[in-house]
């Protein structure tokens, strides 16, 4: 009897135990318990999860440096195309810039008509200063065609071919140009030469010279077009027994960075062969 | 094969000297790479029918640069002539041979090119030209020559390899 009525009691007295052991846990007595039990679990948790973790790394760590490689093969391919492409992009800005300057220079002597062309080389003799541009007879350049930049008078075509055309320079030791001084209001001429430098000569020894005046072309003879800028009196010499002044000029253009060019198509130079042949 | 080989390669050497040689220059003066080759092809043993890289680099200089047609054709011919003087007398040192060539032919390319230049009434000091020039020029092809002399050789071995098994 004894026996049956404990039975009976006990899964109360295990519920009630069970309840009694929660109620405790809620209401935070068990904690320091519970924490202090826990520990060595918690404490055995760690080491094992750091070395599945250990292992999973090394399972998968070489998978990943294969494709970071990729990835870094990648990203340095697209480095280097985007490097590529500044380049090109700061080039463009360049010749924009260069192409807005001769614009201009277009624009505020909407009398002349001009085409654009690029430098694309220089004569390979070192005795001439020519350069050779990318455009030619298709595009109505002929020979004898004055050539200028933004800054100033350049030189004039010498030869052409279809795509083609070969500028000789003011610089040339063969160019000889009819000039004016806009102070001074004399004639006088321009000529290069084989160290790249400009003179003026035929300069009258009364003619007032002084450093700064302005060189411009003056349009005789036929061959350009007057009031083009060409540069600056930079000394004046006066040789002795000289029938003449000399003058050296600061050449308004750069012509060691000569990039691009404008041509003037509605200018037709004088051709003085035919006088010439005749004699 | 070989004188085929003379349009491109003559083109490309060209197309350098146009573009590129100038930028390296002293004073006035600039290396002229194609003078430099042929010099250095003309000196080399196996090579036959030398003529023929002349005679493209004379049409392909004429119709580029703006100095007369008689002068290329005398300062190309007069390194072809000197070239093959000098080959059958040193052969057996081809590098001597090719700087012998090669010293004596630029001064002489670029006196005639003075020359020229003088007989169509262009007004030029020989002492600057000198000075600008002609020695600059020189210098600047002594620094290119054993560059430009090895791959000469380098295509010298590639186009006639049987006769140097032999």
């Amino acid at each position: 009897m004894r026996k049956g009525s404990f039975k009976n009691w006990q899964p109360i007295v295990i519920g009630l135990a069970i309840t009694g052991v929660i109620i405790l846990a809620i209401s935070g007595l068990l904690g320091k318990i519970i924490g202090t039990a826990a520990s060595p679990l918690v404490d055995a948790q760690a080491w094992l999860s750091k070395r599945v973790q250990a292992v999973e790394d090394f399972l998968t760590v070489p998978r990943d440096v294969t494709v970071l490689q990729q990835e870094n093969s990648d990203l340095k391919n697209e480095v280097s195309q985007l490097q590529a492409e500044i380049l090109i992009l700061k080039q463009q800005v360049s010749e924009t810039d260069i192409l807005y300057a001769l614009l201009d220079f277009a624009r505020t002597r909407p009398e002349n008509k001009y085409i654009a062309a690029s430098v694309i080389g220089r004569d390979p003799s070192p005795f001439l200063n020519y350069v050779i541009i990318d455009h030619g007879s298709d595009d109505g350049i002929f020979k004898g065609m004055p050539v200028v930049t933004q800054q100033g008078l350049v030189g004039r075509i010498d030869a052409v071919t279809a795509t083609a055309a070969r500028v000789q320079l003011i610089t040339d030791p063969g160019s000889l140009v009819n000039v004016g001084l806009e102070d001074a209001k004399i004639d006088a001429q321009v000529s290069g030469s084989i160290s790249g430098d400009l003179t003026l000569e035929m300069v009258n020894l009364d003619a007032n010279v002084t450093q700064g005046d302005l060189v411009l072309t003056s349009g005789l003879g036929g061959t350009f077009p007057p009031d083009i800028l060409i540069g600056q009196v930079l000394t004046i010499s006066m040789p002795e027994n000289s029938l003449f002044q000399q003058a050296t000029i600061q050449p308004v253009v750069d012509f060691s960075k000569l990039r691009a060019v404008l041509i003037i198509t509605n200018f037709k130079p004088v051709d003085y062969s035919i006088l010439t042949e005749n004699k | 094969m070989a004188q085929l080989l003379s349009i491109p390669v003559v083109l490309i050497l060209l197309g350098l000297q146009i573009t590129v040689s100038n930028k390296f220059s002293i004073f006035n003066g600039f290396a002229d790479l194609l003078l430099l080759w042929l010099c250095a092809w003309i000196v080399q043993s196996k090579v036959k029918h030398s003529w023929v890289w002349f005679l493209v680099g004379i049409l392909l200089t004429v119709f580029v640069s703006g100095l007369q047609w008689s002068a290329i054709v005398a300062g190309y011919g007069f390194i072809f002539i000197l070239g093959l003087f000098i080959k059958k007398r040193l052969w057996q040192s081809p590098l001597l041979s090719y700087y012998l060539v090669l010293i004596v032919g630029s001064l002489a390319f670029n006196y005639f090119a003075f020359y020229s230049l003088r007989f169509s009434g262009i007004n030029l000091d020989m002492t600057e030209a000198l000075s600008l020039i002609i020695m600059p020029s020189l210098i600047l092809n002594l620094i290119f020559s054993f560059p430009i002399y090895l791959l000469a050789k380098d295509m010298t071995l590639w186009l006639f390899p049987y006769e140097e098994a032999e």
